[in-house]
């Protein structure tokens, strides 16, 4: 009776969280947005708060996907090589030193093509397999 | 600022402590912080000039709650404000002020104008210096943070944040120039008073990030006018330099700062003492004969070293640190026992534990055993005396932001 009670709360635990993405991660920016196109190192200065503007002009809005999210971590891990404890200390660090505002954070997949597909200057990331015409996807991390 | 008052601005800020988004845009982010924490030496001197520290337990000196608020106005252009009420160690009272308050300007992908009320970026803390959550120590150690410059934060004036990519570095250059309002009086032998005030600087901040290391370099450049006994303005040149690192390996950290005050030869001129003066305080008659003179302070050297653990949520840690004055007219025959007053010389070792709650609160415990050395006060606030050279320190502190 008490194995059976562990893998129910095993299984429930699994179900509530989206597995980590075997299709990569996709970066996505609104579809007004003139970008093509990004490079890992890049992207990486514009999740450190390093750059605030696109190269055509845009100034950028970041966004990340809720603190428990999977896909934020291997999406840290991969770019910036930083737990997401040690990126969140470093956006507090920005923030009350007067350098920049924290990425905006969004639920799940759906809210963040939303908020991206309002804002000509956002940028944000999600499970390759929810990729849809709302974004524009600008590259695809494995 | 009245305990009352702190409350409120606590209040209000817990009512707001949430950020707005408009259809998806940030147009205003509200954060906050607080800190508090119970400190008590064994020693009746007070100790340290921020803190006032003494063998009865402060609970007012390391109390700091703050507010900001960043508006974004459009892609361009942007505004910050930060106030801070704080606990003063003198008085058991609380002060508010406002430690940012700018406007920023995106020039370009990698170039920001800022302009207004900025903090120095003199050392690796300074910008955060009051989000205790954002270090592992209950203060940053003394011995570099509690200079001969401590009572200067702030700035009214104009930075530029400069980054540039070096492969997987990322440089910071931070030039900064503007002018502080404070106006220090500093009571000479023989009370008479001299003043320093409209003071004019410049400096640069520079950090260069890669992987896990930091390094910081600084340099401030502090031109005052100092207003002698007599009315006589002269120039009074001071320069603050630092050097520090910060460098994570896994579970293991290290800090480490070295940290350069020089103060600049300044120059007294005491033939303005009238007879009247001098007939109600005789020990003017010496610094009347003196007439005009110039003075060296000794320049102040400040170092530490912080290893640690990060462990789950506990953060252990050990810091060594010293002070060391070099130079200045002690010999001079009026004026000698001023200038030891700048002569502050001391060695510390603070060990400490921080305990990670929750993201966002942190707990922490230090115990700081400092010793005042070389016939100095060290950073006591005046001489120890019989009481001895030697003291512990034990505080308890609480950092939470919102």
């Amino acid at each position: 009776m008490k194995l059976q009670m562990h893998l129910i709360i095993l299984a429930l635990y699994l179900a509530s969280y989206p597995n980590i993405s075997s299709a990569g991660i996709a970066i996505i920016i609104n579809n007004n947005n003139g970008l093509e196109a990004i490079t890992l190192t890049d992207l990486k200065r514009i999740y450190m708060g390093n750059v605030s503007k696109f190269p055509n002009g845009s100034s950028i809005a970041l966004s990340d996907l809720k603190k428990k999210d999977p896909i934020r971590a291997e999406f840290y891990e991969k770019v910036t090589r930083k737990t997401v404890k040690k990126m969140r200390g470093h956006w507090r660090q920005k923030l009350f030193a007067g350098e920049g505002i924290p990425p905006k954070e969004n639920r799940n997949s759906a809210r963040m093509k939303a908020w991206v597909s309002d804002l000509t200057g956002a940028i944000g990331y999600i499970d390759a397999e929810d990729i849809d015409d709302t974004v524009k996807t600008i590259l695809i991390i494995n | 600022m009245n305990s009352s008052k702190l409350c409120i601005v606590f209040f209000i800020t817990s009512l707001i402590s949430i950020s707005t988004w408009a259809v998806g845009q940030p147009i205003v982010a509200v954060s906050g912080f607080f800190s508090t924490a119970v400190t008590q030496t064994d020693h009746e001197t007070p100790y340290t000039t921020s803190g006032n520290f003494t063998d009865t337990a402060d609970y007012v000196s390391d109390t700091t709650v703050g507010i900001q608020l960043n508006f974004v106005a459009n892609d361009d252009i942007s505004f910050t404000t930060q106030m801070i009420g704080r606990g003063t160690g003198t008085d058991s009272e609380f002060e508010t002020s406002f430690e940012w308050l700018f406007a920023t300007y995106k020039v370009r992908d990698n170039i920001t104008l800022r302009a207004g009320r900025l903090r120095f970026p003199n050392y690796l803390i300074s910008k955060t210096v009051d989000v205790g959550l954002t270090f592992p120590w209950v203060r940053g150690p003394v011995e570099v943070y509690e200079s001969s410059f401590s009572f200067i934060s702030k700035y009214n004036g104009v930075d530029a944040l400069i980054n540039i990519s070096i492969g997987d570095a990322e440089l910071l250059i931070q030039p900064y120039v503007g002018e502080m309002n404070t106006s220090i009086k500093s009571i000479l032998a023989g009370g008479a008073v001299s003043e320093i005030n409209s003071q004019s600087l410049s400096g640069f901040n520079v950090e260069l990030s890669y992987n896990d290391i930091l390094f910081h370099a600084s340099r401030m450049d502090i031109k005052a006018n100092l207003t002698t006994p007599s009315g006589i303005v002269t120039l009074f040149p001071s320069v603050i330099s630092s050097f520090g690192i910060k460098y994570t390996h896994d579970k293991f950290f290290i800090m480490s700062e070295a940290a350069k005050t020089k103060l600049g030869n300044s120059s007294y001129d005491f033939t303005g003492i009238t007879a009247a003066a001098i007939s109600v305080d005789s020990q003017l008659a010496g610094l009347k004969a003196l007439g005009s003179t110039t003075l060296r302070a000794p320049t102040s050297v400040g170092f530490y070293l912080t290893l640690g653990i990060l462990l789950e949520k506990l953060t252990p840690y050990i810091t060594f640190a010293k002070l060391e004055s070099i130079g200045g007219d002690f010999a001079h025959p009026v004026l000698g026992s001023a200038m030891l007053a700048f002569r502050k010389e001391q060695q510390s070792t603070s060990i400490g534990l921080r305990y990670d709650v929750n993201p966002s609160s942190a707990l922490k415990a230090e115990l700081h055993s400092a010793k005042a050395t070389g016939g100095s006060n060290g950073l006591f606030s005046s001489n120890p005396g019989a009481n001895g050279n030697n003291l512990k320190m034990l505080t308890l502190s609480l950092d939470l932001v919102f």
